[in-house]
């Protein structure tokens, strides 16, 4: 089957009203354009995967649940549910997230190098996952949405809300933090004390 | 010097995170979400049907009005009977049944009295 040229397609907010007057179709089609991105966001922040179909399951009901207030001129719908999830991982994080401790990172199977590197990365996630816990809420999700997802100062002005110069001061802030956070572990995840 | 190892240590630990694998949905998450936007609707269209009230049940199990419209009309025949009978329902009840028709008050004149001097 082709792909209809990108002109062509539905865009999301005609997707999301199509499903709100009842076309299922859309619905498939818009989870299917959206859930990856969704999914990637909450894995990122939570550096779990069962967790983060959790969020991202509880992210696209909330779309279905809005859609028929869903005014067309509002937010886009990535801009909306990057703020969603962005709340319900730091909601889930404030819950689960503190004091994860490396010791719950699972041994390795065997003793490769492979096998190692794979522990010592799942212990950064869990240490990175510990800090934006501790890190004060908006300063987690600012942080997240500039450093985790990539984006502009701007997007993540737009998305979470803030004036520009706030969502600024919430990043550099929010680093700042997780680097404290982080360097005293900078030894048990595995970086070079000396370097 | 420590802002550069800082730096490189932020930078590692969400190359990291950033460098997990593209999230690719399963099966089953699909099927979760896609069962959530069904029942949303199913909900939606569940909420918008008219509710019938308690009243409207009652008027609906006794046939609507096309049951109601008759039964109305022998309630008041009967009661319109009963307090002004016909003059000849007396002789005619005589000559079926056998027996006269008695008109007997159900409440007496004095218990009207005693119920307008109760407190």
């Amino acid at each position: 089957m082709s792909v209809p040229p990108l002109q062509d397609r539905p865009s999301d907010e005609a997707l999301l009203a199509a499903y709100a007057q009842g076309d299922r179709a859309a619905a498939l089609a818009l989870t299917h354009r959206v859930l990856p991105r969704v999914l990637g966001q909450a894995q990122r922040m939570l550096g779990d995967a069962a967790e983060a179909e959790d969020v991202a399951q509880e992210a696209m009901l909330r779309l279905w649940r809005i859609a028929p207030d869903w005014e067309a001129d509002r937010a886009r719908v990535t801009t909306w549910l990057y703020r969603v999830v962005a709340n319900l991982c730091t909601d889930r994080l404030r819950k689960t997230g503190r004091g994860v401790a490396l010791e719950a990172v699972p041994e390795p199977q065997d003793d490769t190098p492979g096998a190692a590197a794979g522990m010592q990365e799942a212990a950064r996630r869990a240490a990175l996952r510990a800090a934006l816990a501790d890190l004060p809420e908006r300063q987690a999700r600012a942080v997240a949405l500039r450093h985790l997802e990539d984006l502009p100062n701007p997007e993540v002005a737009r998305i979470m809300g803030e004036r520009l110069r706030t969502v600024e001061s919430l990043v550099a802030r929010g680093k700042k933090g997780l680097i404290a956070r982080l360097r005293g572990r900078r030894a048990e995840l595995g970086y070079d004390d000396d370097a | 010097m420590t802002h550069d190892r800082d730096e490189a240590l932020f930078r590692e630990v969400i190359g990291v995170a950033r460098a997990q694998p593209p999230a690719q949905p399963g099966e089953d998450l699909l099927a979760r979400v896609m069962a959530d936007a069904e029942q949303e609707l199913d909900t939606r269209a569940a909420a918008r049907a008219p509710r019938r009230s308690a009243l409207a049940a009652v008027w609906a199990a006794l046939g609507g009005w096309a049951a109601v419209g008759p039964m109305a009309a022998a309630g008041v025949t009967g009661l319109w009977i009963g307090i002004s009978p016909p003059a000849g329902l007396s002789a005619l009840s005589q000559g079926v049944l056998g027996a006269q028709i008695v008109a007997v008050p159900l409440l007496g004149t004095e218990t009207l009295a005693g119920l307008e001097a109760a407190p």
